[in-house]
């Protein structure tokens, strides 16, 4: 499903209980620490990484591959062509006086309304315009907007079964994320873990969730609830 | 993502003791994402003692800093080591709180006001000066714009208002109080650091200038200061007609409005 980059380069990671992973350096440098580690020339060999866990890492991995997949699904060479093609399209229909620059100016033009610029207008604002002619143009300038916003959409909700999971592997996603400077993982499972404390409607249900102890006596916890009920 | 380059340590976690939420690096970075959410942090504030210990110290003058960064950078300019009197979390109370009102010696009410949430709210330092006493104006305090409290047909609305002194262990205010030896008052405690306070009134130290800053009819206020050098304070406000203005001559000059309504959910 994923196509292989161009340089094909595979890079092995060795995570904190020793395990060796294999995988392609496009993937392995959406972590900054490892791309910094490439750039330097230092990616002969082994590059271990002391604080993550196997487990982790190989969830880390397949973050890293999905979002790699995800770019290239959505950025590949046949999009800009189909963009290229639009562009000219537009630049033959209406009011072609062979430069350029002046066709910017007509379209961009609010307050230009003669007949030609009309024309001009109709062709690359795609609302409301669907007759034949047009259609093909709509489509291409709208690649985006055509998917449905689909493949976001997927990719959202990929992420957010990714970051369905207990406290502790949460944590260690964390903690990956942020050694390895992965921003995509360390933002999603941040948002996560502040879902998850939001959603808890008293200190009790966060300690739980969390497994944090109170240790503080009954006085005390009497103390904290009045010091904090301004807020209700 | 600002957190993550400002906080990258290429270095193992410490411990596993410090593992999980209650790794600090975690909770800032949680508590950033999440514009320091004033529910959030009072709840993380009580979970543990860890956790309390690290909301005084960081995570309430975060929420201060984040929501009203011109005021804390001024506040905190004469607290040398990053602390500031009373503690972070009771200026964080005195951003978003109105404390209401009380019945006191010099100001009388028929019944008490209640203290709230506040939703929007502006402190100012011009504001602030009109608070100051002639031989006290080298001090620097901000003071909020009053917040009305309507005490029914047939009396005007009361004004409850606000404010915090920068460094005022050594300020004017301070020296002034205690070299007139003024006694703290009996039954009045500061609302947001629950210090004893002194009553500016009683001291003669309510210039003029504060009631008409207030738009209140002159001596009908009263604002006290506490030893941390919070203010509170209230006054009759007089019904405006439509062709007299509240003075309103600063907002070059320091005042910042906080939004508390951001945090109420």
């Amino acid at each position: 499903m994923s196509s292989s980059n161009n340089s094909g380069k595979v890079l092995k990671l060795k995570s904190k209980d020793n395990q060796i992973f294999e995988v392609e350096e496009s993937v392995a440098i959406q972590s900054e620490l490892i791309k910094n580690v490439v750039e330097a020339g230092c990616d002969i060999g082994v590059i271990p990484l002391l604080t993550v866990h196997s487990k982790t890492l190989r969830n880390v991995i397949e973050w890293c591959q999905k979002h790699v997949d995800y770019v290239e699904e959505n950025d590949s060479g046949s999009n800009e062509e189909e963009i290229k093609n639009w562009e000219s399209e537009i630049c033959e229909e209406g009011n072609n006086n062979g430069s350029d620059d002046e066709e910017t100016k007509n379209w961009e033009s609010e307050e230009n309304n003669n007949g030609s610029d009309e024309e001009e207008a109709k062709n690359w604002e795609s609302e409301g315009n669907n007759d034949g002619s047009n259609k093909e143009e709509v489509e291409n300038w709208e690649w985006e907007e055509n998917n449905d916003g689909s493949d976001e959409e997927e990719l959202e909700n990929w992420e957010s079964k990714f970051v369905d999971v207990d406290k502790d592997s949460l944590y260690a996603l964390l903690l990956a994320a942020d050694y390895l400077s992965i921003d995509s993982l360390l933002e999603r499972v941040i948002k996560q873990v502040a879902d998850v404390i939001k959603q808890c409607r008293s200190v009790e249900e966060v300690r739980q969730t969390f497994g944090i102890k109170s240790d503080f006596t009954p006085e005390e916890e009497e103390e904290i609830r009045e010091e904090i009920s301004w807020i209700d | 993502m600002s957190a993550t380059h400002r906080r990258r340590l290429n270095q193992p976690s410490p411990d596993s003791e410090d593992s999980g939420i209650l790794d600090e690096r975690i909770l800032l970075l949680v508590l950033e994402s999440i514009k320091w959410d004033l529910q959030v942090i009072c709840v993380t504030a009580s979970l543990n003692r860890k956790l309390r210990a690290t909301a005084k110290r960081l995570l309430w003058r975060q929420l201060c800093v984040y929501r009203a960064p011109r005021m804390v950078a001024t506040l905190a300019n004469g607290a040398p080591n990053g602390r500031i009197g009373g503690g972070w979390d009771a200026l964080a109370k005195l951003m978003f709180y109105c404390c209401g009102c009380e019945s006191t010696r010099h100001f009388k009410l028929s019944r008490p006001s209640p203290s709230h949430f506040a939703r929007a709210s502006r402190f100012s330092k011009t504001s602030g000066r009109s608070f100051l006493s002639k031989k006290c104006r080298g001090d620097l305090l901000f003071v909020s714009d009053p917040c009305e409290h309507p005490m029914g047909e047939k009396e005007d609305d009361l004004g409850i208002y606000r404010g915090v002194f920068r460094g005022f262990m050594r300020s004017k205010t301070r020296a002034c109080l205690i070299r007139r030896q003024v006694a703290f008052e009996e039954r009045v405690r500061c609302p947001y650091c629950g210090t004893r306070v002194w009553s500016m009134t009683r001291a003669r130290l309510v210039p003029k200038s504060a009631a008409r800053r207030l738009g209140s009819r002159d001596g009908r206020l009263e604002y006290f200061v506490c030893v941390n050098g919070h203010l509170h304070g209230t006054c009759w406000l007089v019904p405006l007609s439509s062709d007299e203005e509240v003075c309103d001559d600063d907002d070059d000059d320091g005042s910042e409005e906080i939004d508390g309504e951001a945090y109420n959910h």
